[in-house]
Order: structure tokens, then C-alpha cells, then sequence
């Protein structure tokens, strides 16, 4: 019992002053920054995957090629 | 779990948009920054670390199910990027041996709180959880200011529930003898007044 009281007590004590601390924050631009090195991450992973000749280009290339076998032969 | 503008933002930035991410960000980056500061105690450090949190979210956001609240999912992150700052950079935590507590000590360092300004009790109080170590300062952190659950706690730190409430009461213990050490003298002499 006395032990339980104790627990409240300490309980109460650290809900009543811990949330008086001011919470602290972050740089005037951060949110500004962080997106700009989003975007720059965005981008380079998109121009890293992005393939030479697309789907369609292929696409394209083997129509040119069937074409071109039909009209030789 | 998640609340339904968070998800909106989410489903946005999955769908290529990513500039609704700055509304996530916008929203969460004081949590995540004081907990980084709390953790790390270094305002440099809790910056670079509040930004590899929130690309790691925007890069991991496909992942996000939804099963726990956006929140929760991000702070988890936040707590394992401070703990990998704190493990690189062997940033040393010297304890503070928890002393028995009695009523009269609560009371006590209550009484003297209470007869200081607001601004200075935040301050003071902040300058004790400092020294806390590192694992309870973030548990007292998580539980007294952010006011998460235990349930969340545990998801975020990965602890067995019996663990976390034994960290709880030690961190409390500790928080009070620190405090204690600090109104020291002005203790001393409210109990000479008694």
C-alpha cells in the first residue's frame, strides 16, 4: 500500500513538472531545407532508374525492325 | 490508427507528390527534434538527426501499413537514429545513483517548485532530465511530455512491458533524487523552517 502511494505520488510529481519543460525546436528553415534534399534525392533516383529507351521506344524499334524485314523480303 | 489527414498526406506523397510531405513534416518536426535534443543533448546533432529521420519516413513510406498511428511509426525512427547518432559518437552517460525517496522529499522538492517562476522551474526541470541516462530520460520524455502510451512505448523502444515499467519507476526515482541534489540547500532550510 505504502509502496503504491509512492509510485502515485512519484507519478503525479513527474506528469505535473515534465510537461512544464519547453519544447524545444527545430531551425527557422528546416522544413524548407529538408524538402530541397528531398527533392535533390527524388531526382537523382529518378535519373538513376530512368531507362535510356522506354517502353514505348522499344516498342517503336521492333515495329521499325518488322517492318523492315516485311519490306526486304 | 493513423488520423485520416495524416493518411491523406501519406497517400499524396505515395502518389508521387511530394511536396505534401512538408505538411507531415511541418506537423511532427518539433516531436521529433526535441526527442533527438533530449537524447543527444546537442542542438547540431539533433537537427542533421530530425533530417534523416524524415527522409527516412519519405523513403519508407510505401512500408507505412497503418497498423499504429503515423506518430508512433515516426518516432520509432526518430528514437533508433538518436541511439545510432548516440552509439557512434560513444557519447558517455554518467549516472546518478537513485537515493530511497520518502514522502516528505516529494513534498518537499514540491514546495520549493512551486515558490519558483514557471519559466525557471521549465528550465530546472529540464537541466535535471539532462542527467538523467540517456534510455530513462527518453522514457520519462515519451511518457510525461508526449504523454504516449505504454503500448506505444514499448512498439517504439521494443521493451517487454514488465522492462519498461520497471525503466518507468527507476527513471522517476532517479529524476527526483536528481532534483533533489539540485534544490539541495533551499530543501535544507524548508525543513529547518518545519
Amino acid at each position: 500500500m505504502g509502496e503504491n502511494k509512492h509510485i502515485k505520488e512519484l507519478d503525479a510529481f513527474a506528469k505535473k513538472y515534465v510537461k512544464e519543460i519547453e519544447q524545444e525546436q527545430p531551425s527557422f528553415d528546416f522544413t524548407k531545407n529538408l524538402m530541397q534534399k528531398i527533392a535533390l534525392e527524388s531526382s537523382l533516383k529518378v535519373s538513376k532508374t530512368k531507362a535510356l529507351i522506354s517502353k514505348k521506344g522499344w516498342f517503336g524499334v521492333v515495329l521499325a525492325l518488322i517492318a523492315t524485314l516485311c519490306i526486304s523480303f | 490508427m493513423t488520423n485520416n489527414n495524416d493518411q491523406l498526406y501519406i497517400t499524396k506523397v505515395i502518389n508521387g507528390d511530394t511536396n505534401a510531405f512538408a505538411y507531415l513534416v511541418d506537423n511532427y518536426k518539433n516531436m521529433v527534434f526535441s526527442l533527438a535534443f533530449k537524447m543527444t543533448k546537442n542542438r547540431e546533432e539533433a537537427e542533421e538527426i530530425s533530417q534523416d529521420t524524415f527522409i527516412k519516413a519519405y523513403k519508407n513510406l510505401p512500408n507505412f501499413k497503418g497498423d499504429s498511428k503515423f506518430a508512433t511509426w515516426l518516432y520509432r525512427i526518430a528514437y533508433h537514429t538518436s541511439l545510432d547518432n548516440l552509439k557512434k559518437n560513444k557519447n558517455n552517460n554518467n549516472t546518478f545513483e537513485i537515493n530511497e525517496i520518502t514522502f516528505h522529499q516529494i513534498q518537499s522538492a514540491e514546495t520549493i517548485l512551486q515558490g519558483i517562476a514557471r519559466k525557471e522551474r521549465s528550465k530546472v526541470m529540464d537541466k535535471c532530465l539532462q542527467k538523467l541516462p540517456t534510455e530513462e530520460r527518453s522514457v520519462i520524455w515519451m511518457f510525461y511530455y508526449d504523454e504516449l502510451s505504454l503500448k506505444e512505448i514499448i512498439e517504439i523502444m521494443g521493451l517487454s512491458e514488465a522492462n519498461l515499467k520497471v525503466k518507468l519507476h527507476r527513471a522517476r526515482k532517479r529524476l527526483l533524487t536528481i532534483v533533489k541534489d539540485n534544490l539541495e540547500p533551499e530543501m535544507i532550510e524548508n525543513y529547518g523552517r518545519k
